[in-house]
């Protein structure tokens, strides 16, 4: 099968939220990133040999893959605060924090 | 009078309407029209993708059901529940509570000789007549007071092999040293003897009797399946160890014996005979175990021979019987499922050791070899076995407490081991469940952190949990049952 080129709009996704989505599509395909502008990246996944998908439904998977971990930036990003201080009271009083 | 001593419910609505905040929440897809959400302690809750949504773009209206739901769940916050970031450090502080114990479990290879020829055992075997392999005196004195380093407050102390009954001395003398070292420690101090059972007679269970030892066996099913699996001269593993289950039960009790069974390739076809087994032996839990990527069963190439797929086949059947015998009225858990569970339903964490982060090795169990080495895990030496010796830790004639426990060879695998920091880990709703095992990804991977795309480890795991939450979702009865595993009743 032909590698599959999908441009992504940059202002839409960030190239870490791309990443992480490919990375969950590489029991499948093998990545490529480059940038066709400033405002455009560009995913070039290839099907790796004895693997057998529809090139719509990768394009499927690999859009669902991105929601989901846009999702998860914006949930990593507003938790931050609440994060660090859930994680400061259940190891205080330990000699894990200096 | 009693209703006067509480607000008024409409105060704290009042307070909802100002909006709310995110609590550190993790996603997973449990099948292709629901999700697994979770908080940082394994709270979760199962819902549709525009629920997410809905949650992380502040669409949740205050009052409604799924609001108050996941406010419970501690999902979101507002200026009504500020204490919500302190509980939930509370509640991750009590999961993590066995970390700060220390090493429990003590395992004594007190010797590699047996008297099976398993084909594909995990633990490399030598014929009965090389007593160079046996546990030496030194040894032996210098493990248990290596045991006692450690801080924690019980110790475990579980006899290994080989058969260990094959030095049933060496057996008697840690024993007999532990107990007059713990009469200044006080620790919980307990043995287990893990062992085949065909050595069994009087003096070891009088022995046995008077110092209160566990025994665990392996029970791989039925006769024609156990003596394929676990040959040995005469062809009667089956038989001896059944004879040596009612003795100890007869003699010791009950519940002084445990069964264990290993997956073969011929197991996966033989799921119900080999619960009919357990069953036909009275006892109350079966634990279905994947077989383990060490030793022989690498080797002889049969890890290769069925993939996490197929087991996960084996797995659900087995679990889909078990819990019909269950609404039969025999009570039957299965124990993989049961410590999974505590994990997701409890405030508890059992510390298993392969679903810990950190990992478990070193901290949770440590092994002292017959030679005295020193490794982080039962696995660690069955690699070392195959001449891979990244997780010996060090050698009791020659280290110290301090420099077995700061060594690379455990500081490194443990820092690989915080399942929260692993790619893919990181953002999974079941990380709380859950371990990294770097001991498994590196025997299959070459890499103590491995990569989840490809990971047995994660993949069997995945199926595990996904099958788990959806008949807890999807059937009231099966719930039930689960519930009740996790909580012990």
């Amino acid at each position: 099968m032909e590698p599959i080129a999908i441009a992504i709009a940059s202002k839409v996704y960030s190239l870490d939220v791309v990443q992480r989505a490919a990375f969950r599509c590489t029991d499948m395909v093998s990545v490529e990133f480059s940038f066709a502008s400033d405002q455009e990246i560009i995913v070039l996944l290839t099907v790796k040999p004895n693997i057998s998908i529809e090139p719509s439904t990768l394009r499927a998977r690999f859009h669902n893959e991105l929601l989901d971990q846009q999702l998860r930036s914006v949930i990593a990003a507003e938790t931050k605060v609440e994060r660090d201080l859930i994680l400061s009271y259940a190891f205080s009083n330990t000699k894990l924090l200096g | 009078m009693l209703a006067k001593r509480f607000t008024p419910l409409s105060v704290y609505r009042t307070k909802e309407a100002d909006g709310y905040k995110l609590l550190p929440v993790r996603f997973t897809p449990l099948d292709s029209d629901r999700y697994v959400i979770s908080n940082i302690s394994g709270e979760f809750r199962v819902v549709t993708r525009d629920v997410i949504d809905a949650l992380v773009s502040k669409e949740l209206k205050a009052g409604s059901t799924v609001y108050d739901d996941f406010k419970a769940a501690h999902f979101l916050y507002d200026a009504d529940s500020n204490a919500a970031i302190d509980l939930l450090g509370l509640k991750y502080r009590t999961k993590l509570g066995p970390i700060a114990q220390f090493t429990g479990l003590h395992m004594f290879v007190v010797t590699l000789r047996c008297d099976y020829t398993c084909q594909y055992c995990q633990v490399s075997r030598q014929t009965t007549d090389l007593l160079a392999f046996d546990m030496s005196a030194e040894v032996a004195k210098k493990s248990v007071d290596m045991a006692f380093e450690s801080p924690s407050p019980a110790i475990k102390i579980e006899f290994q092999g080989g058969e260990p009954l094959l030095n049933f001395e060496t057996i008697k003398a840690v024993v007999l040293m532990a107990e007059e070292r713990n009469r200044s420690e006080g620790r919980d101090l307990a043995f287990v003897i893990a062992s085949n059972l065909s050595l069994l007679n009087d003096e070891i269970l009088d022995f046995c009797d008077v110092h209160g030892i566990y025994f665990s066996t392996s029970l791989d099913g039925p006769e024609t399946l156990h003596n394929k699996n676990r040959p040995r001269p005469g062809k009667d593993g089956h038989a001896l160890t059944v004879a040596g289950i009612r003795s100890i039960r007869e003699r010791l009790g009950v519940d002084r014996v445990s069964a264990l069974m290993t997956t073969t390739e011929a197991s996966l076809g033989n799921c119900r005979a080999i619960i009919d087994e357990y069953v036909r032996l009275r006892f109350n839990s079966i634990f279905l175990r994947p077989l383990s990527p060490y030793g022989f069963a690498t080797r002889a190439g049969h890890f290769a021979r069925y993939d996490a797929e197929r087991w996960l086949d084996f797995y659900k059947e087995g679990l889909a019987y078990i819990l019909e015998l269950n609404r039969q009225g025999y009570r039957l858990s299965e124990t993989f499922s049961t410590i999974i569970l505590n994990k997701m339903l409890t405030p508890q964490n059992p510390a298993y050791v392969d679903l810990q982060s950190p990992a478990g090795m070193g901290i949770g169990g440590i092994v002292y070899n017959y030679d005295g080495d020193v490794y982080a895990a039962d696995e660690a030496r069955m690699l070392a076995e195959m001449g891979d010796k990244t997780f010996r830790l060090g050698n009791v004639l020659e280290d110290n407490y301090e420099t077995l426990m700061l060594s690379d060879a455990l500081l490194d695998p443990l820092e690989a081991s915080v399942a929260q920091s692993v790619p893919m880990c990181s953002e999974c709703a079941f990380v709380p469940y859950c371990g990294a095992d770097p001991l498994y990804h590196h025997a299959t991977q070459s890499d103590a952190v491995g990569n989840r795309i490809t990971s047995g480890f994660c993949h069997r795991n995945m199926g595990i949990f996904k099958h788990l939450i959806s008949l807890m979702e999807d059937s009231p009865k099966d719930k039930e049952i689960l519930l009740n595993w996790a909580w012990g009743r």
